[in-house]
């Protein structure tokens, strides 16, 4: 199918008729954002969707619909014109009428057709045309809008669909069904002889014993090999996440240890803080006293008056004893003056004058001599006797006088003023220095809370970080990031073992295949008497050969297809990638019977994490692949329809890319705003470049970009 | 001779009973007997004399004293006698504090009316009991006064003492202007230090 024409008439922004023609290979529709690069789309797929059968009010040009008098009627429409196995025209339409001011009706909508046949042209139903030569099934693989619907074939009966469509492969299944049935039914007859006949009687029921059990293990063997691939499949598809999500897993462990650091620094300083409990420091650190020194000024000022107040009343207590005492012996003295007698005192002459005078017998007082035996010796002995005397009275007198009485019979000024004095000097100055501690305390927790503020900043933007990383990897929670990182190595081991069982298991399926293969040659080698089974055996062991034939030949060519698509495909990758990194195309066929699309380096390592370029150029190359296969086994090609499939191309790549699709002998059909700069304007340069027909599509000037009625698509064409 | 601190120091002071939930249970573990730190958890303070010796600072430095009721039926203890203020030692991250004693004493015998000329004279109209009844007696009346004045703010505000540093700064407004406070360290310097 090769589109000729497609006419767009008062659909959307494309008002009035609006025509493109189109080559068999590549047509550019170039158009910036709002110039109708969608609508295009849109009204291809309006008209190619067989479901669509009627009218919508909205797919009215809003510049026609706003141009319609009241009562006047205008066609909406779109038709294309194609070849396939002769000339074909399809067109939906239908009939707006405005009605009032703002009222519009459609009606007449209508799905016509056209076939060619030699000169003659035949009108059938759209809807008929579409589904023979263009159906829904191969539209999905023809139509893309966007990059991200290329991934068609991440549907795993995506591939096997279209190989059962576009090959030949399936007309083998009805002979494989077929002969499968006869060789079943075949055999079935021919066990039953051999059962029935006497001479194979006993080992035919061996045989069938042993068939059946070596049918179950295969069965069971089967059954486990598909179990063992899900797991497989399902750990490596673990690990393909996980590995996508690798770097994102290792900056979130990073991330989480910086937040713990950080988590534990802002609760240092919140524990810094706390521990600076200032009420019970007003106790514990005697803060309470930061006010105290002029209480203990005042103590120390009335613990010293009392000491004053004590120690004056005390010496004058004492002076008064003393005078007493001073009185009482003046008064013994002018007692011994009035006895008459004239006389020293007792202490005149001393002692030691006294006893000279006696020993020189001469009164040194009076100069007269005082020889021994006279009055004046005499006189002089009873002198000293007295002194002696006296002395010896003065002692005891001395020792026996009663204790005085003391005017103070407790020492509680004393503890005081000791008190006072124990708490002056440095522990006067430590309280009168207090007051000056709890201020620099006040300041040193003002520190601390700034200190406070800003590891919380930093701890917030550590998890700014942590909550900007879980946006990147959209979808994937922490607890996902955290486990992925334990669970990588896990999966690995996992998928390890799956992979080793499977290996078993193959081996396992291989030898009981191997058995019943032994036993079926045994069942055909038996010899049995009768003609009849004798006949079975031959008719059973010639089908099942035919059986087998078949399987074989729809393995092969499956197989064959697949490779031819897997090769084809990489030509076109490489093509599409001819600077750059592009890997290999490999289908893989699955134990469940589908077949998978993989890109491969070049040393058999799946590339986990493919750019979107990368996967846009795999798709395509499939898409090729399957398109040039389906023309040259059906002899049919269909067109392939991309609406934007390479935003996520950078410049180089995305020339490149169009320089290889437009040597491509291929319909293709892109609708793109590449080679526009910034400005819309068109780059004529690279344009040249290209072979292929171009058409510029654009709004025209003077619109008003608040209404929608002076919106109006405008076509040129380029090349 | 038994020393005067000695046994005003064995005296247990007394308060008001009705000060006992709004400001011993609130901001105390009054009445739990040995207090540790789990305990004490979410309490500003330890021990019930505790809050008695905050009151009596209050009271000691607005200088205001207030009677007691006369009904010792209304009248509670601390539970611990003077000596054993402070010096408890399962208290966690807290201090012992004992020295504060001495100063509390000294702050009575200074703020207190007593003849120490008698006392040590031996009058007997001036005995040792009597002048500890009165220190404890002004005691009492300091603290009276500082948890009416507590009680008071809890009124105003029953928030008041649960704000960040709420005690503290309670006593800060008692710390004079630095240049005061020189000039009083100058001042104590100046007092005779010998008999």
């Amino acid at each position: 199918m090769i589109i000729k024409n497609l006419t767009i008439k008062n659909y959307r922004s494309y008002y009035g008729e609006c025509s493109f023609d189109f080559t068999s290979g590549l047509t550019l529709i170039i158009g910036d954002n709002g110039d109708g690069k969608t609508t295009f789309f849109d009204a291809l797929k309006w008209l190619l969707d067989p479901a669509l059968e009627k009218a919508d009010i909205n797919n009215i040009s809003e510049m026609r619909k706003s141009e319609l008098e009241i009562g006047e009627v205008e066609t909406v429409s779109v038709s294309m014109t194609f070849d396939h196995d002769g000339e074909k025209m399809i067109e939906k339409s239908f009939i707006v009428e405005r009605v009032n001011e703002d009222k519009y009706i459609t009606r007449s909508f209508s799905f016509k057709g056209y076939e060619t046949q030699g000169a003659e042209r035949f009108p059938v139903t759209g809807k008929s045309l579409i589904v023979r030569c263009f159906d829904s099934f191969i539209q999905r693989y023809s139509m893309f809008k966007g990059e991200s619907t290329l991934n068609v074939f991440d549907d795993p009966d995506a591939l096997k669909m279209l190989v059962d469509k576009l090959s030949d492969i399936r007309e083998f299944d009805e002979y494989v069904e077929m002969t499968d049935e006869f060789e079943a039914k075949s055999g079935t007859a021919y066990e039953k002889e051999c059962k029935n006949d006497k001479k194979t009687e006993r080992e035919a029921h061996i045989l069938e014993g042993q068939k059946t059990e070596v049918n179950a293990r295969i069965n069971n063997t089967r059954r486990d090999i598909r179990d063992t691939e899900k797991s497989a499949d399902l750990f490596a598809s673990r690990i393909e996440v996980l590995e996508k999500n690798q770097e994102a897993s290792e900056r979130y462990q990073e991330l989480k240890k910086l937040i713990k650091a950080r988590e534990e620094d802002v609760l240092q300083w919140k524990s810094r803080i706390s521990a600076q409990n200032f009420n019970v420091n007003l106790l514990d650190k005697l803060w309470i006293l930061a006010s105290f020194s002029p209480i203990l000024k005042e103590f120390r000022e009335k613990a010293s008056a009392f000491s004053k107040e004590k120690r004056r009343l005390h010496d004058l207590f004492v002076a008064q004893r003393a005078k007493e005492e001073g009185r009482q012996e003046v008064l013994d003295e002018i007692s011994s003056l009035a006895n008459g007698t004239s006389r020293l005192p007792w202490y005149l002459p001393d002692q030691e004058t006294m006893q000279e005078m006696i020993d020189d017998e001469i009164c040194k007082v009076c100069g007269r001599p005082a020889a021994k035996g006279t009055d004046a010796y005499e006189f002089m002995v009873a002198k000293l006797n007295e002194f002696k005397k006296h002395l010896e009275e003065k002692k005891k007198a001395q020792e026996e006088k009663p204790k005085e009485e003391e005017l103070f019979v407790n020492r509680y000024i004393e503890q005081m003023h000791n008190l006072s004095i124990s708490l002056g000097g440095s522990k006067a100055q430590d309280i009168s220095e207090l007051s000056g501690t709890i201020y620099d305390r006040l300041e040193l927790l003002e520190t601390f809370k700034r200190e406070l503020a800003k590891a919380e900043e930093k701890l917030q933007d550590a998890l700014d970080d942590k909550a900007r990383l879980l946006i990147q990897v959209e979808g994937v929670t922490e607890e996902q990031l955290d486990l992925d990182f334990q669970n990588l190595k896990g999966f690995f081991e996992q998928k390890g073992k799956a992979e080793k069982r499977l290996v078993e298991l193959r081996e396992e399926l291989r030898k009981a295949e191997a058995l019943k293969k032994e036993i079926e040659d045994r069942y055909d080698s038996l010899n049995p008497g009768s003609s009849m089974a004798k006949v079975y055996q031959k008719v059973h062991i010639i089908l099942r050969n035919i059986s087998e034939a078949f399987k074989e030949a729809k393995e092969f060519n499956l197989t064959r297809f697949l490779f031819e698509i897997q090769t084809l495909a990489n030509e076109y990758l490489e093509r599409l990638n001819t600077q750059d990194f592009h890997g290999i195309i490999k289908l893989v066929r699955t134990s469940q019977d589908t077949t998978e699309i993989r890109l491969l380096s070049t040393n058999g390592r799946a590339i986990t994490d493919p750019s979107g370029s990368q996967l846009t150029t795999m798709y395509m190359s499939v898409l090729f692949a399957i398109s040039d296969l389906t023309s040259s086994k059906r002899d049919e090609n269909y067109p392939l329809i991309f609406d934007a499939p390479t935003s996520s191309f950078g410049g180089m790549k995305e020339s490149g890319f169009y320089n290889i699709i437009d040597s491509i002998e291929k319909q293709c059909i892109i609708v793109t705003k590449d080679f526009l700069d910034d400005r819309g304007n068109i780059d004529e340069a690279k344009i040249d470049q290209l072979t292929c027909t171009v058409y510029r599509i654009q709004k025209e000037a003077g619109f008003n970009q608040d209404d929608l009625s002076t919106i109006r698509t405008i076509i040129t064409p380029i090349k | 001779m038994e020393k005067l601190y000695d046994l005003w120091a064995k005296r247990n002071p007394e308060w008001e009973k009705r000060f006992e939930e709004p400001i011993f249970k609130t901001f105390a573990d009054y009445g739990k007997g040995n207090t540790s730190l789990s305990e004490t958890r979410g309490k500003i303070f330890g021990a019930g004399y505790e809050i008695f010796i905050i009151a009596f600072f209050i009271g000691l430095y607005f200088d205001q004293t207030r009677k007691l009721t006369d009904d010792k039926e209304e009248r509670k203890t601390c539970g611990q006698a003077i000596q054993y203020w402070g010096n408890i030692e399962t208290r966690g991250i807290r201090q012992t504090y004992g020295a504060i004693r001495d100063y509390i004493f000294a702050a009575l015998i200074a703020k207190t009316d007593i003849d120490l000329i008698a006392l040590d004279k031996g009058d007997p109209k001036v005995t040792p009991r009597k002048v500890v009844d009165a220190l404890v007696e002004k005691m009492e009346e300091y603290a009276n006064f500082g948890l009416y004045y507590m009680e008071e703010q809890l009124i105003d505000n029953p928030d008041y003492f649960f704000r960040d540093k709420a005690f503290l700064r309670l006593f800060l407004q008692f710390i004079p202007q630095q240049k005061e406070e020189e000039q009083q360290a100058q001042d104590s310097d100046d007092l005779p230090e010998e008999l």
